[in-house]
């Protein structure tokens, strides 16, 4: 078992709930990912930019998630596919 | 007639979180849950936390990834993330806030709350501790140990007495037997060190009751003023209070470790390194608008010796280049090197606000708009966006943005 850092923008499907950003799918190097369960949620800065990160599950493992607040932009950070 | 009103005893708590760093990774990745982890360094071997399933096998922090897995061939190690658990601390805050206002941040993973004048409106200390031991499973997924106790000394190490998910109450009537059988070296943390509780085995004293009972004179004719206080812990005795929260001076220093990814005799690398860690310390400085005059360096060597120093100027300052020049004059008296360097930490203290005074010298003046401009940038676009061109000799070695941090986060 070893996380693999990754660190690549991906296109991301989301859902808002309780004033909360929630990514439900990501597709990643052409393979759409559905997310199966959120289980960890952190906040970090990059200058003025809030980052949101998520430890998500998926059908192919475990995957680490970041939303940038200011460019709205998502990222794959790290993984773990079985 | 006169009435005299008692005052109510201290319901002091310690909270404890367990195992907290691979709890955390535990929480994130489901995979990891119920199995033996051991949280390392990036680059490194050695285990800063291990998951209770590792304790089990007897792998303990400060072990190196092989020694760890002599004892437990399944153990998975997995690289750390301290911007999580700093960001796990915060919200564990909040909760702790919600019940009273003096909270202290002890560690990390650990704090004192003062409920005596809050636990009415909850049912009591107890129903408090029960609560807090909820939500924060339900928020964070985190178990912790919480002591009870009239202080701060008892309520530690009634905390660190059941572990994990214990709630260990003691009362003021209680505080003697239970501080009766407890063997010194479990009093490291409340004041008495691994070398002082080595010395008070050497003169007999094994307990705490054996401390408490101890002659005050002959403790003080070995430890000198600190006698009466450590007779005081055995005692389980202590008039420290909890500090209010919002009250907390965030900042007494600030400072960055790193330890290095290999050992290394290589002046060039430790000079990066030393840059880099001053940068970020000044940089922390400057972004809570004060100065220093004090700076601290230690350096570990690889066989774990340490050698530790500071040095203290007449003017206050906030520059990374005025660090670094004081952090290597220090840093100059362990050369030449008779062993690899491990890890290197340097820190500021003796602070003062930053009252950002005009300075009468046109260099000083161009050097703090410089400082400022930069800062500004850096705010804005993220740490070292715009960095000094010595800086550029770190990055050639690989040598990550990433250091740890030795101040305590507060909710802002």
């Amino acid at each position: 078992m070893s996380v693999t850092v990754i660190e690549e923008k991906i296109k991301t499907g989301v859902i808002f709930s309780k004033n909360r950003i929630y990514p439900k799918w990501f597709m990643w190097r052409e393979r759409k990912i559905d997310v199966t369960e959120i289980t960890y949620m952190w906040n970090t800065a990059e200058g003025d930019a809030m980052i949101i990160h998520f430890s998500a599950t998926g059908a192919g493992g475990y995957y680490e998630l970041s939303f940038n607040q200011k460019t709205l932009e998502w990222k794959l950070e790290k993984t773990e596919e079985k | 007639m006169e009435q005299t009103v008692e005052k109510p005893e201290k319901k002091i708590m310690l909270v404890d979180q367990n195992a907290y760093f691979a709890s955390v990774e535990q929480q994130c990745n489901p995979e990891l849950r119920g199995k033996p982890i051991g949280v390392c360094g990036e680059g490194r071997t050695i285990i800063v936390t291990a998951s209770y399933e590792a304790r089990w096998f007897g792998v303990k922090t400060g072990m190196t990834l092989p020694e760890a897995r002599r004892l437990c061939p399944n153990l998975i190690p997995v690289i750390g993330n301290l911007d999580k658990y700093i960001d796990t601390s915060l919200k564990i805050h909040k909760i702790f806030l919600e019940f009273t206002n003096k909270v202290e941040v002890f560690s990390i993973d650990e704090c004192f709350l003062d409920v005596t004048e809050t636990e009415y409106l909850f049912g009591g200390a107890v129903e408090i501790a029960k609560k807090i031991k909820k939500t924060m499973a339900e928020e964070t997924g985190i178990k912790c140990s919480i002591g009870i106790a009239p202080n701060k000394v008892v309520a530690k190490i009634a905390a660190k007495s059941k572990k994990p998910d214990g709630l260990v109450v003691v009362g003021g009537d209680e505080v003697k037997d239970f501080m009766a059988a407890i063997p010194v070296e479990k009093l490291q943390g409340v004041g008495i060190g691994r070398k002082i509780s080595q010395k008070l085995k050497y003169m007999g004293i094994n307990t705490a009751k054996q401390l408490g009972e101890a002659d005050l004179g002959l403790l003080k004719s070995r430890f000198g003023i600190l006698g009466g206080f450590y007779k005081n812990i055995g005692l389980g005795l202590s008039e420290s209070t909890v500090k209010d929260y919002s009250g907390q001076i965030p900042i007494k220093s600030v400072g960055h470790s790193h330890t290095l990814p290999q050992d290394t005799y290589d002046i060039a690398v430790i000079r990066s390194y030393m840059l880099l860690l001053c940068e970020k310390t000044a940089a922390r400085l400057r972004e809570y608008k004060m100065k220093g005059r004090t700076v601290s360096m230690a350096v570990r060597f690889g066989d774990f010796d340490m050698y530790a120093s500071r040095d203290t100027l007449k003017h206050y300052f906030n520059s990374g280049v005025e660090i670094f020049n004081l952090a290597m004059s220090i840093f100059e008296k362990v050369l030449p090197l008779q062993k690899p360097v491990r890890l290197l930490g340097v820190s500021i203290s003796n602070l003062a606000v930053d009252d950002r005074q005009k300075y009468l010298f046109n260099d000083f003046e161009k050097k703090s708009k410089l400082l400022e401009v930069m800062d500004n940038i850096n705010k804005k676009y993220g740490d070292f966006t715009l960095r000094p061109t010595s800086l550029i000799t770190a990055e050639k070695y690989g040598i990550l943005g990433r250091c740890g941090i030795i101040s305590t986060r507060l909710i802002k």
